[in-house]
């Protein structure tokens, strides 16, 4: 008997070496269209792949800072030499990858943060901008004492648009007399022109602001924090960067995206079409008030636990 | 309301255009003794890390703002090398330049402060000054007296920059380089030397532009901040007629209007935003074809 069963443990020790080795590495090519220190959207992607290379047995190369007119070159370069997943972080890679998916049957094509699919080789990870604006836009009312507030877009991508979106109606279900300011810098990396749009903003009544885009979300962090008003973060949980300015953050987990893109790869469980990943999947959500715990009445803070129940629960109409 | 409306407006113009115009006025040297630099907003991405480097390490915005003109020197060195003592083309030295300051700019911020992915954190930067009485005249108090101390800098630079050109021996001979090297020559004179201090003047000035936007107007660098303005300040230059003066004037109308566009876009929230975004481009256009019987033009410029 112990003899049979040492023979059986030396029989799986020499076997796990097979099957590790017929297990075979995935390379993964993730483009991005920006550098990985911008705090916000290619940080995010970049988070979200060393997390899979912490639960899969993955290779990755990363490329920063491409621009529209790279992105084909880049896209084709990694399926060229043969990487089994190529990820492009944006939705600006949506149609160049459904231009050229098809040449590279072997190669899996995800797009992050749009909505594309094709068969046999193409899928789409998306968060619920919309409904983190939601929450951002109704937490801001919450918050305003002056009767305004504001949001600070980037560029007016299609996800940035459904945040501003979300925002407004969000707000205007806590407060229907808001007035909701907008307005956008045009660039994703122009910091001080986000900082003196904000600071407009502020200038216009409004008292609770937030931002979506690259590094353009810092220059409004710091005129808020200069001006003495309150902020909502967007995408990565800032407090840190401002404790006493930032209310809470309307998480939008990209690192989910490429975490659960990964996934499905390897376990060979994913479909060509588009997934959207709302509160329920983790896609996204609201951290918690912190600093603000105290300084937002129980019962407002009642009535945004609600808001996010009710969301989970698929009660709100009015969503982008 | 109204009144706050556009206290704000100009305010925020001049902090526009004080990156604009440090950049102009050097670029204005620069052409003036007849070399073109594409490049500086290469150099002021320079600048711009140099200075939250060095008021990093040193606690002191002032030696931020050293550093990033001794930064803003040494990089246009590299032009003053290949573009005026070996003599290749300056557009294309100058693309290196800007090519080689962004790649560079990001890379050492990667080295220093931006490894592991965080955001900037909070860098000693220079604070708007109390100039006491002058701060609390109605309307004029907040446009003009509320700033940090790099915004009247840069009024005094203009004068000086304006003055050493104009009406001294110096200004003479650098612009002769500009319009006829082999005169200067001729004279005894040594154009490549005037070239030279011409380019590293123009880099000294960009450095302290992208002090600017990352000590004064903001605290931290982020990768590619400068988003354009080097380019801008270039078109200050041609539309300000090669004149110190005129550059930081067009530096200033163009931070005005920049600084009305983002207002219009929240008054005004039904048409598209590309509309607003686009002004300070068209008003540029605008202003170049009104200018272009008007040249003022370096004679030897780019050669």
């Amino acid at each position: 008997m112990l003899r049979r069963t040492l023979l059986l443990a030396g029989a799986a020790t020499l076997a796990a070496p097979t099957i590790l080795r017929a297990q075979t590495r995935l390379k993964v090519g993730l483009v991005l269209p920006g550098p990985i220190t911008d705090g916000t959207f290619n940080s995010a992607a970049h988070q979200g792949i060393v997390k899979a290379q912490a639960k899969f047995p993955i290779d990755v190369s990363i490329r920063e800072n491409t621009d529209f007119a790279q992105i084909a070159e880049a896209l084709l370069g990694y399926a060229r030499e043969g990487f089994d997943v190529v990820i492009g972080h944006g939705f600006q890679f949506a149609e160049p990858v459904t231009e050229i998916h098809k040449q590279f049957p072997r190669t899996w094509f995800i797009v992050n943060t749009a909505q594309v699919a094709a068969a046999p080789n193409l899928a789409s990870f998306d968060n619920r901008w919309g409904d983190a604006g939601y929450l951002a836009g109704a937490v801001a009312a919450t918050v305003s004492q002056r009767g305004a507030v504001g949001h600070v877009g980037g560029i007016p991508v299609p996800v940035i648009q459904d945040y501003n979106r979300g925002f407004e109606r969000g707000a205007k279900r806590i407060n229907p007399g808001i007035r909701v300011l907008s307005a956008y810098v045009g660039s994703f990396s122009d910091v001080a022109k986000g900082k003196e749009i904000t600071l407009s903003l502020i200038e216009q009544g409004a008292d609770v602001v937030t931002s979506t885009g690259n590094e353009n979300v810092i220059g409004t962090i710091q005129a808020a924090r200069e001006r003495n008003v309150l902020a909502i973060g967007t995408a990565f949980d800032s407090h840190a960067a401002a404790p006493d300015t930032i209310v809470t953050t309307a998480l939008i987990n990209m690192d989910v995206n490429i975490d659960l893109a990964i996934g499905r790869i390897v376990n060979r469980t994913i479909e060509p079409r588009a997934y959207v990943l709302g509160l329920n999947d983790g896609g996204i959500g609201l951290a918690p008030f912190r600093n603000f715990e105290a300084r937002i009445p129980a019962e407002r803070r009642a009535v945004i636990a609600q808001l996010v129940e009710d969301m989970r629960a698929g009660r709100i109409t009015d969503l982008p | 309301m109204e009144a706050a409306i556009l206290i704000g407006l100009l305010a925020s113009g001049v902090r526009f255009a004080v990156p604009l115009a440090l950049a102009a006025l050097g670029e204005t040297v620069s052409q003036r003794a007849g070399v073109l630099n594409v490049g500086i907003e290469g150099v002021m991405l320079i600048g711009a890390l140099a200075a939250v480097l060095c008021a990093v390490w040193t606690g002191s915005p002032w030696l931020g703002l050293l550093g990033a003109i001794v930064a803003g020197v040494l990089f246009a060195s590299i032009h003053a090398l290949f573009a005026v003592i070996l003599k290749a083309d300056q557009i294309v030295s100058g693309i290196a330049l800007f090519l080689l300051g962004i790649g560079l700019s990001g890379f050492v911020f990667r080295l220093t402060l931006g490894s592991g992915g965080r955001p900037p954190g909070q860098v000693p930067g220079f604070r708007p000054l109390d100039l006491g009485p002058l701060g609390e005249i109605p309307f004029a108090g907040p446009v003009l007296f509320q700033h940090n101390a790099l915004v009247y800098l840069t009024v005094v630079a203009v004068a000086a920059v304006a003055f050493l050109l104009a009406r001294t021996g110096w200004g003479l001979s650098l612009r002769a380089a500009g319009e006829n090297p082999e005169a200067v020559r001729a004279a005894g004179l040594d154009a490549t030397r005037l070239r030279v201090v011409a380019v590293l003047v123009g880099g000294g000035f960009a450095g302290a532009g992208g002090a600017f936007l990352s000590i004064a107007q903001l605290n931290g660098f982020v990768e590619n901040m400068v988003a354009g303005r080097g380019f801008i300040a270039i078109a200050c230059v041609v539309f300000g007629r090669w004149n110190p003066v005129g550059a930081v004037l067009v530096a200033l109308a163009f931070g005005m209007t920049e600084a009305a566009q983002i207002r219009l876009q929240i008054l005004y929230p039904a048409l598209p935003h590309q509309f607003f975004v686009m002004l300070p481009y068209v008003a540029a256009i605008v202003a170049l074809v009104l200018m272009r019987a008007r040249s003022g033009q370096p004679a030897a410029l780019g050669r």
